[in-house]
């Protein structure tokens, strides 16, 4: 028996990583259901797999929800205060923390790439194929991903240093995923209308509100560039792309602001969540 | 040559205190604990004793004083007063998860045995979320001496036991001073007469008396008399 053996056990054993493992296959089935139910009920539109797949990306975030209760509730190893000293006293925090790391990051690949592959292999036999996804672009698309996962890992072991508490540190890790940018959604048109600027269409808020533009910012964000995983030639060559049926710019710089602050803020998270595991008291 | 061994001094702890705020938990205590000895700790709640027992195993800072150790820190090993495992585990699993750091030292077959002596042999193969406190005290201590550690820190080891469980877990820390030193905090006065070479009784933080066992009982009055005097003068049982 072995720290890896005892994640994986806790995982499997239980309810949580064959929920974890339903959620995905759940948004794999979902997401084929969805692209055969609009082709059958929409002659005018014709679906692709592509569409299918980013179907498959909506569908999955559910999953993605439980994913990080589980990563949290799992790295807020300190909150059990008899099992923290059980750990604790027999392996160094670093390598308690790596285990689960080690589990984790991995395992969301996994089970994210195996699914949006059968959710592909499902979808280019049920829809059209005619605009490929272009390889480039995926494989531009999935380095943002990997990058995205290391500062998400970051955030969480951060959030999860911060406070002992399963509950608090699950709470705000969901305040700065959601929190902030439900209060900038929020404060955005109050802002425009105490600057008499509301009647501006919503596609330029970017542009003027203060607060949209801080949002702009927000380092979580960088997920957004997974649309690039469904990017296809067609859409290459017209340099715009379509997503949920809705053209914008191709631009791959679109998330370079939360991308610098992710980079600078992801080895500070690191360092504040070890400081606090070393130095905390039992 | 077994002079010298019994005259080292495994833990020297100087002056130690710690404080919450304002409050002391534990001030100004020493202690000198001598190898192969098994030394007691014995206090009213609120004494500070886990506190003490925290700061040597290092789950806690002190704020001032001094412990030294004359061997590694991996040789210290801490039972707590309520040991904790994953329930989806079962004994066996938890002793070799206990033994994986120490898994070039220690061979498999040890947990069986650890198992065995410790009195949970019938439910080796059992999860823990079926055992009950006294069983995971039984767990825990199997647990801290399976790494064979030098310097061995119980907390109230028995105080989830019954009367078969406290007689097992005194023989098993009688043995263990055969090759470890034992520091062993507990409520129950009987045990510390039974097992302990040396005592230490605190209150409030503070050593109110360290020495031998019958050094405090003095030949005139029991031990648990002289321990209630000391910390409540005037009461006797």
């Amino acid at each position: 028996m072995n720290l890896w053996k005892v994640e994986l056990l806790q995982l499997f054993r239980g309810w949580r990583g064959w929920t974890l493992v339903f959620l995905f296959l759940l948004a794999s089935i979902l997401a084929v259901l969805i692209g055969f139910l609009i082709d059958r009920s929409n002659a005018s539109e014709v679906v692709g797999y592509v569409e299918v797949l980013e179907f498959y990306m909506l569908c999955s975030i559910p999953a993605g929800f439980l994913f990080i209760g589980l990563v949290v509730s799992s790295m807020s190893f300190d909150s059990n205060q008899n099992l923290s000293i059980f750990l604790r006293l027999r392996f160094s925090f670093q390598k308690i923390l790596l285990t689960k790391l080690g589990v984790y990051v991995p395992l969301s690949e996994i089970l994210f790439l195996s699914t949006f592959g059968l959710t592909f292999l499902v979808s280019i036999l049920m829809f059209d194929t005619s605009d490929p996804i272009s390889f480039k672009w995926f494989v531009f698309g999935y380095l943002f991903r990997i990058f995205g996962s290391i500062f998400w890992v970051c955030l969480i072991t951060f959030t999860s240093a911060v406070f002992k508490s399963t509950v608090a540190s699950l709470l705000l890790t969901l305040a700065i995923i959601f929190g902030f940018p439900i209060l900038v959604g929020v404060a955005t048109p109050i802002e425009l209308a105490a600057r008499g600027l509301l009647e501006t269409s919503p596609n330029e808020w970017e542009e003027i509100s203060y607060a949209a533009k801080i949002n702009d910012w927000w380092p979580t964000n960088v997920s957004d560039t997974d649309t690039f995983l469904t990017v296809t030639d067609s859409e290459v060559v017209a340099n715009k792309h379509s997503v949920y049926f809705e053209d914008t710019e191709l631009d791959p710089w679109f998330r370079l602001k939360p991308f610098i602050i992710s980079l600078c803020l992801a080895p500070l998270m690191m360092l504040y969540a070890l400081r606090t595991y070393s130095r905390r008291e039992i | 040559m077994e002079k010298d061994a019994i005259s080292t001094a495994v833990l020297e702890i100087s002056n130690l205190t710690k404080k919450y705020g304002a409050s002391f938990a534990v001030e100004g205590f020493n202690l000198k604990l001598q190898q192969g000895t098994v030394h007691g700790l014995v206090g009213p709640n609120g004494a500070g004793k886990t506190t003490m027992l925290s700061i040597i195993s290092g789950l806690r800072r002190k704020t001032s004083g001094e412990i030294n150790f004359s061997l590694p820190r991996k040789e210290v090993m801490l039972m707590p007063d309520t040991p904790d495992f994953f329930g989806f585990l079962t004994a066996r699993q938890v002793v070799d998860l206990a033994r994986s750091p120490f898994s070039d030292d220690i061979s498999e077959e040890s947990i069986q045995k650890v198992i065995d002596d410790v009195g949970l042999s019938d439910s080796i193969d059992q999860k823990i979320q079926e055992f009950s406190r006294g069983m995971k005290q039984r767990l825990g201590l199997a647990a801290t001496i399976i790494g064979r550690p030098k310097l061995i820190l119980l907390d109230e080891p028995c105080s989830a036991l019954d009367p078969i469980g406290r007689y097992d877990v005194l023989e098993i820390v009688t043995k263990l001073k055969e090759n470890a030193t034992v520091l062993f905090s507990t409520h129950i006065l009987s045990d510390v007469e039974s097992v302990c070479d040396s005592v230490t009784v605190v209150d409030h933080g503070k050593t109110m008396y360290e020495g031998t066992v019958s050094g405090l009982s003095d030949g005139k009055k029991s031990f648990e008399n002289a321990v209630l005097e000391l910390l409540r003068p005037g009461v006797q049982l």
